[in-house]
């Protein structure tokens, strides 16, 4: 089955491993530890290279982890293990929603904000401020190569929202109009750099340079712990055909194609993030990271580690 | 066609037609083809007195200017030639002399076009060093000439290309660099950052310069300079001395035209119900230029007024 979205994905794999706890016959704590750690591992590898996903894992994982030290019995542990998955599926159902309310309170009237690409979160905020009775437009980028940004412009246009949809390019050209840019998020990084669709650290100097705010909107799920043990976030790259068909690249001769499907923008781009916990700068995000998944050792975050992030 | 009062001529029509439809790449290959359009349609007059012909000129001239009134080397083409014919006129010459002072004068101003271009092309080529990557954007004659001079000197330039959206230029640069055996690489504009890091220098044509150096080029350009300046990547523009704007000495601003959502959207009607908006050019500041390689010789941006003042025709007051 495919399933699609950061928090989909990622509550599926939760609710897939919360049935291996539930059905679990093991006798005793280290035992019903080991069937659990096996499924997660095999969860993992169905999406590996999503960062929503091994958060997941890691999420209900840590919880059974620091139980397991105290729990007498295979029962009391399953029900930890059952407990952290049915919060962590709550969170995933209820972060968009809360993001939405903590954002729209950013929206005033009059503003024009300046999106890129196709964000639930970034929606979210929009389309409740909207509800709201605020008063705003938005420009939207088309968003090359797969253009969400159409996708964006339908949905706020069904929302009744004004929307103006530019060319990526154009989007220097339109930002002395723009009081606020608010974009999603694919990952962020301990240090509060964004992962996110390419073109967005653009879209973020573009802003930085005429004092335009950053606002990202991101589920707390989307915070890539690994990163805190240095690890690096590789950008993927995709397909040429998603730029040039194959016929019209052969047209052209002999040409290469690259095809990255994000870029990094740095924290100092950024003025804050909205995630469903609250507004933090993007500096806070190592405390987003120490709530949401505790403290957790090298060797967990090592053992469900992401090492590319693919999701739209 | 009647268009208001005034006659434009049928070939004049076409080529308009052409930039629009059939997205005319480059500022110097529409000054090329409008120049062309203007002479063979003269040559079909009806004109029965040199008064009636200038002023059939003079519409169609403004006509032309108007389409494309960001491209700079066309009116300052289209002024030059003009001129040549108002003077003779001014001298008493008839419909039949003044015909062939177009054809002489758009002919010469072509020529010099033309070598422009090659002197670019040596002078922006000393400026690549062996392997360097370069990284340009939108369809330019004059970076197309340098990176062409600099592989046929053996310095191995490999050349990232922008695709250009909305009509995609990007491809045809691509095409033409490949051809001649350069290493090429089409990226998506949005990618720009993400490969700067991997470039040693931009290099971008020019539709304009204005008189304080900044430089009027395809929705993008802006960007990407001040991605490359963020990055210590040198960025130059090659601009031939005809694309400089003496009108910004008298404070004109240099109108960025709008195109039309089609060439945004394609020709999917469902889209219709959100508004586009697509500026075809934008406006680049000279802090964020290096360079400017002109036909004679490499200028600071902040020299542009130079080149402005010692143009043809041109004075403050």
């Amino acid at each position: 089955m495919r399933v699609r979205g950061a928090g989909s994905i990622a509550s599926s794999a939760v609710k897939a491993l919360q049935i291996v706890a539930r059905d679990s016959a093991a006798q005793d704590t280290e035992e019903f530890v080991t069937q659990l750690s096996d499924a997660a591992r095999i969860l993992l590898r169905t999406r590996p290279t999503a960062v929503s996903l091994p958060n997941g894992i890691r999420y209900v994982m840590h919880r059974v982890n620091q139980a397991r030290v105290k729990a007498t019995s295979a029962a009391e542990i399953k029900l930890v293990a059952i407990k952290a998955a049915d919060d962590f599926v709550e969170l995933t159902r209820t972060a968009v929603e809360h993001i939405g309310k903590i954002g729209a309170r950013r929206i005033r009237d009059g503003d024009v904000v300046l999106t890129h690409c196709n964000s639930k979160a970034a929606l979210s905020v929009m389309t409740t401020a909207w509800k709201e009775g605020k008063k705003f437009e938005v420009y939207a980028t088309e968003t090359r190569p797969r253009f969400q940004g159409r996708l964006t412009a339908h949905a706020l246009a069904r929302a009744g929202i004004p929307v103006t949809l530019i060319l990526d390019d154009a989007v220097r050209y339109f930002m002395q109009d723009v009081d606020t840019v608010l974009i999603g998020a694919d990952a962020i990084t301990a240090n509060g750099a964004l992962v996110n669709k390419v073109g967005t650290s653009m879209v973020a100097l573009a802003a930085h340079e005429v004092h335009v705010k950053v606002f990202v909107a991101a589920e707390s799920y989307k915070f890539s712990p690994e990163t805190m043990i240095g690890e690096l976030v590789e950008i993927e790259e995709r397909d040429p055909s998603e730029i040039i068909s194959g016929k019209e690249l052969g047209q052209l001769g002999r040409v290469h194609v690259r095809n990255p499907s994000f870029d990094l923008t740095p924290p100092e781009f950024i003025d804050l993030i909205i995630t469903e916990r609250g507004i933090i700068p993007p500096l806070g995000a190592m405390l987003i990271l120490q709530e949401v998944f505790g403290i957790l050792t090298p060797e967990e975050l090592r053992e469900y580690q992401t090492y590319r992030i693919d999701e739209i | 066609m009647d268009v208001g009062n005034v006659m434009i001529y049928r070939d004049v029509l076409k080529v308009v037609d052409d930039m629009r439809i059939r997205q005319m790449r480059g500022g110097t290959v529409v000054t090329h083809a409008a120049l062309k359009a203007l002479r063979s349609a003269a040559l079909k007059t009806k004109a029965g007195s040199s008064k009636q012909f200038l002023a059939e000129l003079r519409e169609n001239v403004n006509y032309l200017m108007k389409i494309r009134a960001a491209s700079i080397p066309l009116s300052n083409s289209l002024r030059f030639v003009m001129m040549d014919v108002q003077q003779a006129a001014d001298h008493g010459a008839f419909v039949k002399e003044l015909q062939d002072v177009l054809s002489k004068s758009a002919n010469h101003f072509d020529k010099k076009l033309e070598e422009s271009i090659r002197e670019i092309a040596q002078i922006g080529a000393r400026r690549i060093k062996e392997g360097d990557v370069i990284m340009t954007h939108s369809y330019s004659s004059s970076v197309i000439a340098i990176l062409k001079k600099a592989h046929q000197q053996h310095k191995r330039p490999k050349v990232f290309v922008t695709e250009t959206r909305p009509e995609l230029e990007g491809r045809d640069v691509a095409r033409e660099l490949a051809a001649e055996g350069i290493d090429v690489t089409l990226i998506i504009d949005s990618a720009v950052s993400h490969f700067i890091e991997d470039s040693d220098k931009v290099m971008i044509g020019a539709e304009a310069v204005a008189a304080n150096g900044a430089i009027v080029n395809k929705i993008g350009t802006a960007t990407i300079a001040a991605v490359a300046q963020r990055a210590r990547v040198r960025v130059y523009a090659a601009a031939s001395t005809y694309k400089f704007s003496p009108e910004t000495m008298l404070g004109e601003l240099i109108e960025i035209e709008e195109r039309d959502a089609s060439y945004v959207l394609g020709h999917s009607k469902k889209l219709s119900h959100f508004k586009v908006r697509n500026p075809a050019f934008d406006v680049t500041s000279a802090q964020d230029i290096d360079l400017i390689i002109t036909e004679r010789g490499v200028i600071p941006p902040q020299a542009a007024i130079m080149i402005v003042r010692e143009q043809k025709g041109v004075s403050v007051s």
